[in-house]
């Protein structure tokens, strides 16, 4: 069938649309009023120009055509969807903005529902008049871009970047990309690269800068985090976002292992080092017990005191011992020991004294505070009685004080702290 | 956590330290001419007292020891020394040469009068011989004046002090023999 032309016109009708005094207001206008053989009809953001048609064979003709911003840019992998009847023929904008598509012969002289779609542009719906001529003229069609903002940020926990938190870019409420912050990787150079650790960065797109911008973040054992801002509010600074931590630990390990220290203005006069191990006993539902051992060190003060010279004053010696103890120990979780804040406990230690005779039983009850998802801090008061030998003397006016020792029972309340690490 | 890192060789070191710092070791000594050899040295010098008739006594101190030749003193002697200043310290005459056992003194039968500290009269560096009391049996005579000493009689007198806990001698001098005579 010979086709003598097609002519197209695009008519676009603003019925009540914003775009069209946008548009008029910057001096673009995207009518064309040669050949123009269909009266406008109501459409929403609507677009005319001319049009070329070529045949390609006896059923078919072919709509060429170029996209183009406003700018003079082209643009590719924009979208064009073209509707006949109830069939839509779809194709995508190529390298320079050229497109072609192949509609069937019957298009000709028919109004055609034409929609564009691309990221960084306005959507253009419009009506394409197919006529019944040729033309080797392209279709131009020119978009009207987005504002584009590219949102960077980095996400925190305290002052530590955080790795493999989702992050969700939405603008209003429309997803627009979703990621996952990377952590340290060693770079090509074989370096442990720490630069991105923590980062995410997103392009959005619209086209009003009242919209909304919305990143919501969300993590295992954090609370999840929402921070919005209008387009025109960001201002291309890198965005800090601090999580919390959920007020429960996630997968709280089995094992832990604990180092306590005391001082003598927590003490009596006692300084105290001790190590301990925990295995938390899987038990069906109940998890608050655990089981290990304990290895501790006490350095104890012990003050001598006796008579001198007749009419002179006592004299004292102060003395420094050193006790060691290790046994088995147990530990009751009073509140669940998931609980990132005071999780409280209580247990008892049984150490056999490693330098003395005897055996030291040490209840202790404490508190823990999680400082990330393994470390922890703790506090606790441990009581604390034990027999250890001591020197005693007695003063000789003629030389030498002689001394002896004896064995004595000591007893103390020991506040202590310790960081505890689980794993 | 890196300041646990820091803090903990922090604490250990400071937990040593303080561990250490009540024994109050000094550094061994060894002199042979003291009292007690493993004991730091009370100066006694040359110096001079009035005795009760009136006469200036000189006594010649650590010199006598070194040359070989006693001093001879009254009955009721004045005794002096470079203050060491412990509160420890105590001043004994001898009949007999001073004996040393076991880092004691072991003749204790053979002390004949002495002063030490505890006394109301008397100072550290500066003893009269009626500050002390006589001791008999290893006790100590306080009810009465000191006995004097016996004329033409040898002695031996010496001071020592502790260290400020009792437990060991830290200082003493060297023993002086003296012989006693009234002119």
């Amino acid at each position: 069938m010979k086709i003598s032309g097609v002519i197209i016109l695009f008519l676009g009708i603003f019925f009540s649309c914003d775009i069209l005094s946008q548009l008029n207001e910057n001096g673009i206008s995207y009518f064309r009023n040669d050949s123009v053989l269909v009266k406008p009809v109501e459409f929403c953001d609507s677009l005319i120009d001319a049009f070329p048609v070529n045949n390609s064979s006896e059923n078919e003709v072919i709509l060429k055509g170029q996209l183009i911003s406003i700018f003079h840019e082209y643009i590719e992998d924009a979208i064009i969807e073209i509707s006949v009847e109830d069939k839509k023929y779809v194709t995508r904008s190529a390298d320079h903005g050229l497109f072609g598509i192949a509609l069937p012969e019957k298009v000709k002289g028919e109004k055609l529902v034409t929609h564009i779609y691309h990221n960084d542009y306005r959507d253009l719906d419009t009506l394409v008049l197919i006529n019944k001529e040729f033309s080797q003229d392209n279709l131009i069609i020119s978009l009207l871009p987005k504002y584009n903002i590219l949102v960077r940020g980095r996400v925190f926990a305290g002052s530590s970047p955080l790795e493999g938190i989702n992050v969700t870019v939405k603008r209003n409420d429309i997803p627009v990309d979703t990621l996952i912050t990377p952590g340290c990787f060693y770079d090509n150079d074989n370096y442990w690269n720490c630069l991105y650790n923590g980062m995410f960065i997103s392009s959005v797109s619209t086209e009003n800068i009242t919209d909304s911008v919305h990143i919501l973040l969300s993590g295992k054992g954090f609370k999840s985090l929402r921070h919005s801002f209008m387009f025109s509010e960001y201002t291309g600074n890198l965005l800090k976002l601090k999580m919390r931590y959920a007020p429960v630990i996630p997968d709280l390990s089995r094992h832990n292992l604990s180092l306590r220290l005391s001082f003598p203005f927590l003490t009596k006069d006692n300084w105290f080092i001790d190590l301990s191990y925990y295995y938390r006993i899987p038990f069906k539902n109940f998890n608050r017990l655990a089981a290990g051992g304990d290895i501790s060190l006490i350095f104890a003060a012990h003050t001598s005191q006796y008579s001198t010279l007749p009419g002179a004053d006592e004299a004292s010696v102060d003395s420094i011992y050193l006790n060691a103890f290790a046994g088995p120990s147990v530990i009751f979780w009073i509140t669940s020991p998931d609980r990132r804040y005071f999780s409280t406990y209580t247990g008892i230690s049984a150490g056999l004294s490693l330098l003395n005779r005897g055996v030291s039983i040490q209840p202790f009850v404490g508190s823990r505070v999680f400082l990330d998802m393994n470390k922890s801090l703790f506090f606790e008061a441990r009581y604390l009685s034990y027999e250890m030998k001591v020197k005693e003397y007695i003063f000789s006016e003629f030389g030498n004080a002689v001394d002896y020792d004896i064995q004595v029972r000591k007893s103390d309340i020991l506040l202590n702290f310790g960081i505890q690490v689980n794993f | 956590m890196k300041i646990f890192k820091r803090v903990i060789p922090v604490v250990l070191i400071v937990a040593s330290l303080w561990a250490c710092e009540e024994n109050g070791e000094i550094t061994e000594v060894y002199n042979e001419d003291l009292l007690f050899n493993n004991s730091m040295v009370i100066r006694i010098p040359c110096y001079e007292y009035l005795s009760e008739k009136g006469h200036t006594v000189m006594v010649t101190g650590d010199s006598a020891n070194i040359a070989g030749f006693p001093d001879t003193l009254t009955s009721t002697p004045v005794l002096k020394w470079d203050s060491v200043g412990v509160p420890l310290i105590y001043a004994g005459i001898f009949s007999e040469q001073i004996l040393i056992t076991g880092g004691n003194i072991s003749n204790t039968d053979d002390l004949y009068w002495a002063w030490h500290s505890g006394m109301n009269s008397g100072k550290d560096g500066h003893v009269s011989y009626s500050d002390g009391v006589n001791v008999k049996n290893g006790n100590y005579v306080t009810v009465s004046s000191p006995e004097p000493l016996i004329t033409g009689n040898h002695y031996y007198w010496a001071v020592w002090a502790w260290n400020k806990t009792g437990t060991t001698i830290w200082y003493s001098s060297r023993p002086l023999e003296f012989m006693v005579s009234d002119n």
